[in-house]
């Protein structure tokens, strides 16, 4: 595979991004064990609370991390998605949109960020690009070729 | 145009019909031996069969006998997936009906002129492949100023919120002096990238050049994405101002706004022309009102602008803060413009006129227009201008012209702001569809995103997307997702910053009609500003929009990786514009634009 360097760039960032995130759940648990309303669509669980939910992607982060060494497109989807979810649900938890959020999520998101930008890089490097792009010239002037 | 080009294109398999207008002569040449020699001679010719030439090239040919024929034959060529050549047209010449009904069914193919005729025909043939089906429009200067106009101020309405944020004297001062650090150098950075660089998606196709695939999808990705949602606040912000006048139920407010949002829909589709004549009319709707409004509140108006500097207790940098992200806001859009390149005739030339003209021209709108508000504001206490907001309350244009002109100028004034919002959406829907569209030509996005209309020559599955996106958007409360917009687009100018120096050095020697004038190590400094500008407007923007911007972000490569392993990309040498490879060779398009020379 001639990406497999950015490949392996993507796991270890992957796995990084998820240990992170596991370190800023823990760090939020000592810190703020409140963090983050621990309800979904009515469900209540401790579970469901800001800080089990970046223990959570921490975890599946790491798993896209792994992933990450033989498939660095799915890995590094999988890394990025859950991290953009996390902060999606834990920013729509209304009184936690605030800068202590910030203490619990740079870390995770920027390596999650980094990781996505190396497997993009894997990416490249991996799927062939099409030389064809002359041939689109019918179809896209709207006639059916 | 020479006939060798048949096997040129049946090599390639390029699927196009050529319609073959056979006139028997020199028509140009003829016109001007009779002004000057008072007859002609040596014009005249026979042609052969053409048909029989296009068999013996092996593509098909069509006879057509009579002008009721064309548009059969025609639309069978069209969807037949092979070379065609549709010979003899040359009776249809004298039926001036069926000649347009002619032109305007080919505008998105390409055409031979004649067999014997120019070399029109091969030109035509590169440009159209280079082009893919884009119509190219004679924009006039006149025209692309009022793009930038539009797409950078569109008048001042807005404004209100700087003043009571940051004080009258600052806002004054921010107005002159943050244009040098931050719109300047990129109305000189769109200048120079959109001269060496004239392409459809304007800073998508820059990035791609410098820093390539990744980064451009990105750009064009958060971007695009931004001004989805962008553009919809300025039909909601128009229709607060109705709103705010006239009193309407919430079904009302959806019918109008996608009224709105279905004219300009089908008016962008229509062509840059039109939709150019409909900002112009726009501004002169906005323009003339403001002009009245500032040089009446100037006049008439009382006290000195420029004091208090600062609001009471504020520091000046709190009170900048508190201003910056709007004035940058107020300031954005240089680099909108250059996504139309592909459709401009000469872009590489208008477009940075139409900036340099621009600029100082949304410089000094803001600044009169403002200085005569803060007049106005002082005919009813110097302490007005803390109460200068817009929306419901606060004192903005609007409130400020019923003071001065009563309720006449506070009509015009009110249509200015409401014009002004619709012309910004009207922009902002030419500008947001067409680096999608190119996306989708560089097999990184859906294909049928990058179709054309085929008479009008413009990526219409791109603009009414962007239309339907923003009709529903503009009937939800879509506040949360307007916080992702800073994020979405300071990233962006980020990378174009970055591609202008890593241009300079890749490729010193690369044409560029226009060329900031200063070496690449000032231009790396003053580049520099702009860039710490957009990394602290992602800070002073606060949490909220913070955090929306950092989840949005991940959706650019998140995209990328989706669409990359289903679309694959294209090579840079089948991109439009390379006719070689790293290694020398021809590439399809290289070998299809020899053909077309020969």
């Amino acid at each position: 595979m001639k990406g497999q360097r950015m490949a392996n760039y993507t796991a270890v960032t992957g796995i990084l991004a998820g240990v992170a995130a596991i370190a800023g759940g823990l760090y939020a648990h000592s810190s703020n064990p409140l963090f983050g309303i621990p309800q979904f669509f009515g469900i209540y669980s401790k579970y469901l609370s800001g800080v089990h939910v970046l223990i959570g992607i921490g975890v599946v982060m790491i798993i896209g991390g792994l992933l990450s060494f033989k498939w660095p497109s799915v890995g590094g989807i999988i890394v990025c998605a859950v991290a953009m979810l996390g902060l999606i649900y834990t920013y729509d938890r209304g009184q936690y949109r605030w800068t202590p959020m910030l203490y619990y999520w740079w870390g995770p998101w920027l390596l999650a960020w980094i990781a996505g930008i190396f497997a993009g890089y894997a990416a490249f490097k991996n799927v062939p690009q099409s030389s064809e792009r002359l041939a689109d010239a019918r179809h896209a002037q709207g006639h059916s070729a | 145009m020479n006939v060798q080009e048949l096997e040129t294109a049946k090599r390639l398999r390029l699927p196009f019909v050529i319609l073959v207008w056979s006139d028997g002569g020199y028509g140009l040449i003829e016109m001007h031996q009779r002004r000057k020699f008072g007859h002609v001679a040596g014009t005249r010719f026979d042609n052969p069969d053409l048909v029989g030439l296009a068999h013996a090239f092996g593509v098909d040919g069509v006879r057509v006998e009579r002008a009721g024929d064309l548009p059969g034959i025609l639309a069978k060529a069209l969807e037949s997936s092979g070379l065609v050549v549709v010979g003899h047209c040359y009776r249809l010449r004298r039926e001036r009906q069926a000649r347009h009904r002619l032109v305007a069914t080919c505008t998105g193919g390409a055409w031979l002129k004649g067999a014997q005729s120019s070399s029109v025909g091969g030109v035509r043939m590169v440009e159209m492949l280079r082009n893919e089906g884009l119509k190219r429009v004679r924009m006039r200067l006149i025209t692309a100023v009022v793009f930038v106009f539009t797409l950078t101020c569109s008048g001042s309405f807005g404004m209100e919120d700087v003043i009571s944020s940051s004080g009258p004297g600052m806002t004054l001062l921010m107005i002159l002096i943050l244009p040098l650090v931050w719109s300047v150098p990129m109305a000189f950075v769109a200048s120079e990238l959109g001269s060496m660089v004239p392409e459809a998606g304007g800073l998508y196709r820059w990035i791609r050049r410098g820093m390539g695939e990744y980064w451009s999808f990105q750009a064009g990705w958060w971007w695009t994405l931004s001004l989805y949602v962008d553009s919809a606040v300025y039909v909601a912000l128009a229709l607060d101002y109705i709103q705010g006048k006239y009193e309407f139920s919430g079904m009302w407010r959806a019918i109008i706004g996608i009224g709105i949002v279905a004219v300009f829909t089908f008016i962008n589709i229509r062509g840059l022309e039109l939709t150019g004549w409909s900002l112009t009319i726009i501004q002169i709707g906005v323009m003339v009102p403001l002009v009245i409004f500032t040089v009446w509140g100037i006049a008439a108006g009382s006290g000195n602008p420029f004091t208090p500097v600062l609001p009471e207790g504020e520091s000046v940098l709190t009170s900048m803060n508190l201003g910056l992200a709007v004035m940058m806001w107020m300031y954005a859009g240089w680099e909108s413009i250059s996504t139309l390149a592909g459709e401009i005739e000469n872009p590489q030339k208008v477009i940075p006129r139409a900036l340099m003209i621009g600029t100082p021209l949304v410089i000094a709108t803001y600044f009169f227009s403002v200085y005569a508000l803060l007049r106005v504001g002082g005919m009813t206490g110097s302490d007005t201008w803390q109460s200068m907001w817009t929306g419901g309350g606060g004192v903005d244009f609007v409130v400020a012209a019923k003071t001065l002109g009563g309720v006449t100028l506070e009509y015009l004034i009110l249509m200015a702001a409401i014009l002004s919002n619709i012309g910004l959406y009207a922009g902002y829907l030419a500008t947001g569809a067409r680096p999608q569209f190119q996306m989708s030509r560089d097999r990184l996005l859906p294909k049928f995103i990058g179709k054309t209309h085929s008479g009008w020559g413009t990526p219409w599955v791109a603009i009414l997307l962007m239309g339907f996106v923003n009709a529903v958007l503009i009937n939800f409360n879509f506040d949360a997702l307007i916080t992702i917009d800073v994020f979405l687009l300071m990233f962006p100018y980020v990378l174009i910053f970055l591609t202008v120096i890593i241009m300079r050095v890749k490729e010193p020697d690369a044409p560029r009609a226009f060329r900031v004038p200063m070496p690449t190590w000032l231009l790396g400094v003053w580049v520099a500003f702009p860039i710490a500008i957009a990394i602290i407007a992602l800070f002073v923007n606060g949490t909220d929009w913070m955090i929306g911007g950092l989840a949005g972000i991940l959706t650019g490569p998140i995209a990328y990786l989706v669409f990359k392993n289903i679309y694959k990309g294209a090579t840079d040498e089948a991109l439009e514009g390379s006719t070689v490879t790293p290694a020398g060779e021809l590439t399809e398009f290289g070998a299809a634009v020899e053909g077309a020379r020969a």
